[in-house]
């Protein structure tokens, strides 16, 4: 019995996290953009992007859309029957988010599969990928912050007066779907190009629609020259990571055994610098953090680094993974992958 | 000789059809909008209005007495709850936030004839009580039950209106341009042969004819008084009909009747075509100059920034 | 009666006698302890052939020299060029050394000097390599040039943590690679850095395997047979030294499953960190194991940490590779040359976990500034984690060796006492 434990352990531990992960991006994107055909409907609180633009289609809707519904409601509602509404999907919400933490951004959200998609493009046309410099990363890290206050501010106003200011025009009410690149690329996955528009009928539409037309065109782009550009400025990702700490998925470090080679770092689609350089903290679930254990699998040192759900290590960093990994298990010339 | 009987012809035509507009005085729900200061707060979710009205959409008015109607409500689950109507008003708490159709049935007999005037409304409520819904709040279902797929039983006739088509972006909701695809049972079997007649509030008339295959559908028009400027969104009601006579004899309310004419209503309200005010080619046009722009100056950094290392001595394989 | 003397030229005698320093320590490897390795005739051939009979190995290559650890193997493999490194160990070098270098300098720099001095190689390197790691070796670049030899400086940070000094070393890499290709007239492809790294990858691999099996408590392989294998990558050929490591782990594993000890039953683990032991300058080992300890980890650049750190590509193309090996050399690096230390400490202290240390030696060469300067922050830390730590100083000349044995012996037993207390 131990025997047969073991050897799961190990070939859990030695296997192709890129291939799996492509697969497994492969099957969420799937199930999450053409999962409603097939008659699959998850909710609409989920904590990934699946837009509720794409109505039959999608197999689920994502909670943004439903929030910045949920605030759009006046304070006397809110007391009310809102209120309660908008406790309960924030609840849901947090519960579909414990199961994989940051996981849904890396292995399930369909605009984390398109970038990827991109980079492999950008990778097998041997074009070079950007990086921000520590300071530049430094300052774009607040943006996301700053888009979830406006995302939860707006609808507020618009349905009230808030100190006094004049309530804001209905082309707000969905600011963030406003400039959202999902709107336009997941519809566009199912043949359904009509979110591609400029609305004249009012300036703000007009505003709002030139801009989601603006950040389609920077996130094609970006995410083509820079590996996850979108996942730096992404809300969803704000919101998730306040309710980060009691998840079940969890990504451990045990700093002792990290010699700080930066394979982790050098691996890390988000570059995050703390997974190489921190030796201390043991929990490595930063805020931009995809949790897509890519880290994990660069990782050289036995045991240093591990996928660990509910108190069970289920990935670590083996040598012997390594190795395999980066097929250097012979001195024969073939490649990785 | 010819030409006269060409006009009496043409005469009797309009006369025919005339008599046809004339006699189709339709009944129609209609729901009562609440002013805001009416707004129910707290726990209860609110009371909805609704009134059957008849006449044309121009000029129409409230029935009085709704005594001998019944009203039928199925909600988003299928569950049909049956009513009696009494009074001019019809009333009632939606329990649940969503889509829920309303049907009612009024007979009289006439001249022989048993008219069975039939109207649905699709409402959406907004809240819903959160004591009874909040299973449904947290499954969160999203997928849509706006159209009805199959009739009702209860109804011996009925149109049911099908998934519109859209050229926009728009998913919840009608506009001029699009297409509504309708489909009328009569005892629960599609007939194939049955008109549909539309009429605008600007009292235009049309009246369409099935396809092969039993579903009638047309163009909504673009309204004919919209405006250019102002505001773009406003909306306009539409009603569309059908009706159906069949020769079956009975009883009802003591006068017997040797024929039965079916008529129903649905009551809608679209908006302007979002394609007045947008412009698709002028979002893809953004999108693919905001990629231009920005590659083109990544690709002109990057070669400054390589420019010094230009005797690299590499090559790619 | 007239006899034919032939003298001896100054090239030949200093042949001898650096054939001489060899065999001892060849000698007493293969004799001095129990249960030899059977694999190990490989390595004693190998050293025997080039110093003490000074036969060439890379007749027909480009022979690349390299002053120390961070000079990639991988872009030199992979340009079709042997990297030699060329750290010293023979006393006979450092004499020569001693004249043209400052008394109190560091004798493997001096060794290094006096052996390019002296221009007497068996494979003599086309081209060297300096970076610019310690002070010594930094200047010693010149020295060497002004003999007439070919070096090229090659950039190296002092201090690795910033963003500055990780994309100053990328750079250096690049302009390293460049100079290198332009050198050997070869291009540096997606294919051949591919299959470089991979080779070496494997190599590094095998290095892991042997040091697993002296994480037991039988111990397999001496510490001194350790470094001999290591030793040997630095100028061996790759595919050989391949082979030969293939077949000494497939015997250890047979040795660990027979339970094969070589050292005693209640013999101190060791861990010795501090200046590289070159061959034949292993003194120390020497006096270690057979004061009856037995090395079972070590924190040197001539043997762990050559192995230890291995190249993770994300990208296997040109742009991604260049850059993770560059990355490799320089982030994982615990030279004391950096301004900061830690990394050493928390390696030393990780060493001593894993392989159930019992005490570390910490051996600095009389001249060393920079490890002798680290003496002080390593010696509080592995107070302050309770590990015992012994702080030798010693250099290449064969005078101390009384002195050293005593006390290393002590330590040794104090080490066997304060085990014999803890049961």
């Amino acid at each position: 019995m131990t025997k047969n434990k073991f050897s799961l352990r190990r070939s859990v531990n030695n296997m192709n996290l890129v291939r799996f992960r492509f697969w497994f991006q492969i099957a969420a994107f799937a199930l999450i953009v053409y999962g409603g055909w097939a008659g699959i409907d998850l909710g609409d609180k989920l904590p990934t992007f699946a837009c509720v633009f794409s109505s039959d289609a999608s197999g689920g809707k994502c909670y943004v859309g439903e929030l910045q519904h949920d605030l759009r409601h006046t304070f006397e509602m809110m007391a009310g029957y809102a209120g309660y509404a908008f406790l309960i999907s924030l609840g849901m919400f947090i519960v579909w988010f414990w199961v994989l933490n940051k996981g849904w951004c890396g292995f399930v959200c369909p605009l984390g599969t398109m970038q990827d998609w991109l980079t492999m493009l950008r990778e097998k046309s041997k074009i070079r990928f950007s990086e921000y410099s520590w300071a530049n990363r430094k300052k774009i890290k607040s943006i996301k912050y700053i888009l979830l206050f406006l995302m939860l501010l707006l609808p507020v106003m618009v349905a009230n007066s808030v100190f006094g200011a004049p309530k804001l025009p209905s082309g707000l009410a969905m600011p963030f779907c406003d400039i959202c690149p999902g709107r336009m690329m997941i519809p566009a996955f199912t043949g359904d190009f009509n979110q591609f528009y400029i609305d004249f009928s009012t300036k703000t539409d007009l505003v709002m629609a030139v801009l989601g037309m603006i950040m389609t065109g920077l996130f094609l782009v970006g995410s083509f020259v820079k590996k996850r550009f979108f996942c730096y400025f992404c809300p969803m990702a704000a919101l998730q990571y306040i309710f980060s700490k009691p998840a079940l998925l969890k990504l451990y470090k045990d700093g002792a055994k990290c010699t700080k080679c930066g394979d982790c770092y050098h691996a890390c689609d988000m570059d995050i610098l703390e997974i190489a350089d921190d030796v201390t903290t043991k929990n490595m679930v930063t805020e931009d953090c995809t949790l897509c254990l890519k880290c994990v699998a660069a990782c050289p040192e036995e045991g240093c680094l591990e996928a660990n759900f509910m108190g069970a290590t289920i990935f670590e960093s083996t040598k012997e993974g390594f190795v395999l990994r980066m097929a250097m298990d012979q001195h024969k010339e073939s490649h990785a992958h | 000789m010819k030409s006269f009987g060409l006009i009496i012809a043409i005469v009797l035509e309009l006369v025919l059809t005339c008599s046809l507009l004339s006699a189709n005085e339709s009944l129609w729900l209609d729901e009562a909008k609440k002013k805001k200061c009416c707004e129910v707060k707290s726990d209860l979710s609110p009371q909805k209005e609704f009134s059957l009205k008849s006449g044309s959409l121009h000029k129409n008015e409230k029935l009085k007495d709704l005594s001998g109607s019944i009203l039928y409500i199925r909600d988003m689950d299928g569950k049909i709850e049956e009513h009696n109507l009494t009074g001019s008003k019809i009333t009632f708490i939606p329990q649940y936030k969503g889509n829920y159709h309303l049907f009612v049935e009024r007979r009289s007999v006439q001249d022989g004839t048993l008219n069975v005037e039939l109207s649905s409304l699709r409402m959406y409520n907004k809240e819903g009580n959160i004591s009874c819904s909040w299973g449904k709040e947290v499954r969160g279902k999203t997928s849509d039950s706006r159209y009805l797929s199959e009739p009702l039983p209860q109804l011996p006739f009925q149109l049911i209106m099908e998934k519109s088509i859209h050229r926009h972006h728009i998913n919840c909701c009608l506009y001029a341009g699009d297409i509504a695809p309708f489909k009328v049972y009569y005892k629960g079997e599609l007939l194939h042969d049955v008109p549909l007649s539309v009429e605008m509030e600007s009292g235009w008339t049309n009246v369409i004819e099935p396809s092969d295959e039993g579903t009638v559908s047309f163009e909504i028009p673009r309204s004919t008084y919209a405006p250019d400027k102002g505001d773009k969104k406003r909306s306009e009601k539409l009603l569309v009909s059908a009706s159906y006579d069949t020769n079956e004899s009975g009883v009802f309310e003591g006068n017997t009747y040797s024929k039965v004419h079916y008529t129903m209503t649905i009551p809608l309200s679209f908006g302007n075509s979002p394609l007045e005010y947008e412009s698709k080619s002028l979002a893809f046009a953004t999108v693919i100059g905001v990629m231009l722009v920005f590659s083109l100056g990544l690709y002109y950094n990057r070669r400054r920034k390589r420019k010094t290392l230009k005797e690299i001595y590499f090559d790619e394989e | 009666m007239h006899t034919e003397h032939e003298i001896e030229t100054p090239h030949q005698r200093q042949n001898r006698h650096k054939a001489m320093e060899a065999i001892n320590v060849i000698n007493a490897l293969k004799e001095d302890f129990k249960f030899p390795i059977q694999s190990m005739g490989y390595f004693y051939d190998l050293f025997e052939t080039v110093y003490c009979r000074h036969e060439p190995l890379h007749e027909g290559k480009v022979k690349i020299g390299t002053m120390c650890i961070q000079i990639p193997s991988e872009i030199i493999y992979a340009l079709d060029g042997v990297p030699i490194r060329l750290c010293n160990g023979f006393y006979t070098d450092d004499e020569i050394g001693s004249d043209l270098l400052p008394q109190k300098s560091c004798p493997l720099v001096k060794a290094t000097v006096g052996w390019f001095a002296s221009d007497n190689f068996s494979d003599k390197p086309d081209i060297t390599f300096s970076p610019t790691t310690c002070d010594q070796k930094t200047k010693a670049g010149a020295i060497i040039e002004s003999f007439g030899h070919t070096v090229i400086d090659v950039g190296f940070p002092r201090t690795k943590e910033s963003e500055e000094s990780r994309h100053y070393w990328r750079e250096s890499v690049k302009s390293f690679a460049v100079k290198l290709s332009k050198f050997q007239g070869k291009k540096l492809t997606r294919s051949n850095l591919e299959s470089a790294i991979k080779k070496i990858g494997y190599a590094q691999s095998l290095y892991h395997k042997l040091t697993e099996f002296r994480k037991n408590k039988a111990v397999p392989i001496l510490g001194v047979d350790m470094f001999l294998v290591t030793n040997a990558f630095f100028f061996d050929r790759i595919d050989g030294w391949i082979g030969a490591v293939e077949k000494l782990v497939a015997e250890l594993e047979q040795r660990v499953s027979t339970g094969v000890n070589v050292a005693g039953k209640a013999s101190p683990r060791i861990v010795y960190t501090g200046s590289p032991p070159i061959f034949p300058n292993y003194k120390i080992p020497l006096i270690i194991e057979q004061s009856d300890a037995v090395i079972v980890a070590d924190e040197t650049c001539s043997s762990n940490r050559m192995f230890n750190d291995m190249v993770a590509v994300d990208e296997w193309n040109l742009y991604d590779m260049i850059d993770s090996v560059s990355d490799k050399y320089l982030k994982a690096c615990t030279c004391p040359i950096f301004t900061q230390n830690d990394d050493r400490i928390r390696r030393i202290i990780q060493l001593v976990r894993s392989y159930s240390g019992d005490g570390v030696i910490y051996q600095a060469f009389a001249g060393c500034q920079v490890y002798e300067m680290e003496q002080r922050s390593v010696l509080a830390a592995m107070e302050r984690e309770g590990i015992p730590i012994l702080y030798i100083e010693s250099d290449y000349s064969p005078s101390q060796h009384g002195q050293l044995t005593t006390r290393v012996e002590a330590f040794v037993e104090s080490l066997k006492n304060r085990k014999r207390m803890k049961k």
